[in-house]
């Protein structure tokens, strides 16, 4: 084996640092400005240079290699956050606020029998739970938006629908007397899901959800 | 903007380079001072594309080896007018306080 045929094979060496995609487009092009740049008779990668391509391989496959998203997308992702953040709360506080609801319920309604507050107090119950999915629900959706994904954004969609049903459903049973906490924080998720897919649709999101995954 | 990104916009300033062009050309315009080296010349080329800073000229094979030409975008134009710029007011400012300071500027 020669100097020079040592030489390359070293540099394609270090080259395998590159992720697949990276090394499929710039390799030989990297590779040819490497021996453009080698000293005559050099045998093998000099210790700066295995440093170099080791840590530009590395960093290269912790880079993501897509553009940032449009204002609108990092807008949308801000308000899924949040989101997050407030379907957990939400959990905890309609939980929370149990007691005081029933107590209320039987008051307001003195006459209904105690095996109605039950079915009311299921459909708490189960916003709770689903409060409380919904959380890392939120956060699934949002690393799959932030990765272009347009299957997410129309999950997003239904969500909203589902939280739509859900405020009519709550606020003409009269929640709002009895249990203002599950009326309001299902009130705000609602107002932040259309937000957020009013700016995941706008034009300039688009570029987003079209582009290839990278 | 970091030295090295600014000195590869102006590397291709003028005209398309390739790859070991560009480090040559670097070399020269900083004196000698910074002297890329092939990683980090590639992931910097490779964030400016993804930025639109740069955009790809042509593809020669030179020797049987591929060189890839990068020429600047209209957005890279944009930054790199930018960049002078803001660098030309500080260095001006700063050789300015020193006149007034009765420096050697």
């Amino acid at each position: 084996m020669n100097a020079q045929t040592r030489l390359e094979h070293g540099y394609r060496r270090l080259i395998g640092w590159y992720p697949q995609s990276f090394r499929d487009e710039s390799g030989p092009e990297i590779l040819a400005v490497l021996m453009d740049g080698a000293r005559p008779g050099q045998r093998r990668p000099s210790p700066a240079e295995t440093v170099d391509l080791i840590t530009g391989g590395l960093l290269m496959r912790l880079r993501r290699r897509r553009p940032r998203p449009p204002r609108a997308v990092t807008g949308a992702l801000g308000l899924m956050y949040l989101a997050a953040v407030l379907s957990a709360t939400a959990s905890a506080a309609i939980a929370l606020t149990l007691t005081s609801s029933r107590t209320t319920y039987l008051h307001e309604y003195p006459g209904v029998a105690g095996a109605h507050w039950s079915s009311v107090a299921t459909y708490l119950v189960l916003r709770i739970v689903g409060a409380a999915v919904a959380g890392p629900l939120w956060l699934v959706l949002a690393w799959a938006i932030a990765h272009g994904r347009a299957g997410a954004r129309r999950a997003l969609v239904g969500y909203s629908a589902l939280l739509t049903i859900v405020l009519i459903t709550s606020a003409a049973t009269g929640e709002a007397g009895y249990a203002p906490v599950a009326l309001l924080s299902v009130g705000v998720l609602w107002l932040i899901s259309l937000g957020t897919v009013v700016l995941l649709f706008r034009p300039e999101a688009e570029p987003h959800f079209t582009a290839p995954v990278g | 903007m970091q030295e090295a990104t600014f000195l590869i916009l102006t590397a291709l300033a003028e005209s398309s380079q390739h790859g070991y062009g560009i480090i040559n050309d670097v070399t020269e315009i900083s004196e000698g001072r910074v002297r890329l080296r092939a990683g980090t010349l590639y992931a910097a080329l490779d964030r400016l594309r993804v930025d639109g800073l740069i955009e790809l000229d042509r593809e020669e094979i030179v020797d049987n080896r591929l060189r890839r030409y990068y020429r600047l975008a209209p957005a890279g134009n944009a930054r790199l007018a930018a960049e002078a710029a803001r660098l030309q007011a500080h260095a001006a400012t700063a050789l300015n306080r020193l006149r007034l300071a009765g420096g050697t500027a």
